[in-house]
């Protein structure tokens, strides 16, 4: 059986606290756990990480790769919220996608729906927890 | 606020930090003992023992400290692989539901812990939160009887507090081991239990000065809404059970999204 090839897209946003070749290879290791290797990478820019510009528009071209390895889960949440209907649209294109850092893969529109609890937990957790003292304060104001 | 009523053994857990808690149903420890024994045997001249003398025995195959930590990376995937966060959660669920609430989060890969005897490379005294958070129920399951130097000790949850009053103070790490080891409690975890604790709650264990091998698996569980640490949701946990009103809301705000 002939190699899967997957595009990477490290997350722009967190290249500070992960550097680029740090989340090379955690992806690299995600797309050999699936049974392939990177063929392409690249990143959104700084203006598109919300709206995912740059990779949608290469999935246009519609390249004869098997799926895409993101850094992490977080690369799709926005205020709180998972970015489900992007998701939805790149795999209902035919492409796997996988999230290194959470090993998490996703092939088919019925895994994403399965997966809906865990991203709508994930990007809830995410937009409340970005602020650390606000758990504590809404505990002190219920008690 | 007001409490909610208290039943054994969430009394002791209560009021102690942790407790010693029996299987309400013992198959699914059964079975992932009997997993871990099918991988380790494959991993050895295997003489034909019964599981329990075998594993108790396991110092007798004498494995290069590095063979023995690829067998405890292959014994992690092959617990992981039959699903050991499950099994051990309804092994013990009537405890668990009762600490967390019926929307529960587990860890996605269990942890083994082996230690034969005379091994000084044992766990140093610690508590898991923080890093991670202590909005956390770590559950501790031998697959083996555990007791004396076997087992592990812990400290209770005022013995705890005042061990961290010391690293916050500035003791020093070695003062607030002594403190731990001095005050720690021996526990015996007779197979077919688990040591269930709070993450904050100081423990570590002895050398192994018994004739027998330990073998511990441990894995955490947590209510998924509420406060993570440095081990958040999809990357160290997954969601294992959902509440039916979690459910029911869920399914209304998967309609938002189109």
């Amino acid at each position: 059986m002939s190699e899967r090839r997957f595009y990477s897209v490290p997350d722009t946003r967190c290249v500070r606290m992960v550097p680029q070749p740090v989340q090379h290879v955690v992806i690299a290791d995600a797309a050999r756990r699936a049974g392939g290797a990177i063929v392409f990478y690249t990143m959104e820019d700084h203006y598109t990480t919300s709206t995912h510009e740059v990779v949608l528009k290469k999935l246009e071209e519609q390249p004869s790769i098997d799926g895409i390895v993101f850094f992490r889960l977080a690369q799709f949440f926005h205020d709180g919220r998972p970015q489900f209907r992007i998701l939805r649209q790149i795999v209902a294109a035919g492409y796997v996608v996988i999230f290194a850092r959470e090993r998490l893969v996703i092939a088919t529109e019925a895994e994403l729906e399965g997966a809906f609890p865990l991203l709508f937990a994930c990007g809830y957790l995410e937009g409340r927890d970005a602020d650390r003292g606000a758990f504590a304060k809404l505990i002190s104001a219920a008690l | 606020m007001r409490a909610l009523p208290l039943v054994a053994p969430i009394t002791a857990f209560a009021e102690q930090g942790y407790a010693v808690v029996a299987a309400d149903d013992r198959a699914p420890l059964d079975e992932l003992r009997a997993a871990v024994f099918e991988c380790v045997k494959e991993a050895v001249p295997y003489g034909g023992e019964p599981v329990v003398d075998f594993l108790n025995g396991f110092a007798s195959y004498d494995l290069a400290p590095t063979a023995f930590n690829d067998l405890r990376l292959r014994v992690v995937e092959h617990l992981t692989e039959r699903d050991a966060s499950r099994r051990i959660y309804d092994a013990f669920r009537s405890t668990l539901s009762l600490l967390i609430g019926p929307d529960v989060a587990a860890q996605k890969i269990a942890n083994i812990v082996v230690q034969r005897p005379g091994d000084a490379d044992q766990v140093p005294v610690h508590r898991d939160a923080p890093s991670n958070s202590h909005f956390e129920a770590v559950v501790w399951v031998p697959l083996v009887d555990c007791y004396d130097s076997k087992s592990m000790y812990a400290c209770d949850r005022e013995r705890s507090a005042e061990g961290v009053a010391m690293l916050r103070d500035g003791s020093g790490f070695a003062r607030f081991a002594e403190f731990i080891e001095q005050h720690g409690h021996d526990l015996n975890v007779p197979y077919g239990s688990a040591f269930i604790f709070a993450a904050g709650i100081a423990h570590g264990c002895k050398v192994n000065v018994t004739d027998e091998t330990r073998w511990a698996v441990n894995v955490r569980y947590k209510n998924v809404f509420s406060p993570y640490g440095n081990k958040g949701l999809a990357e160290f946990f997954r969601v294992l059970e959902l509440s039916p009103l979690s459910q029911v809301a869920l399914d209304f705000e998967r309609q938002e999204f189109g």
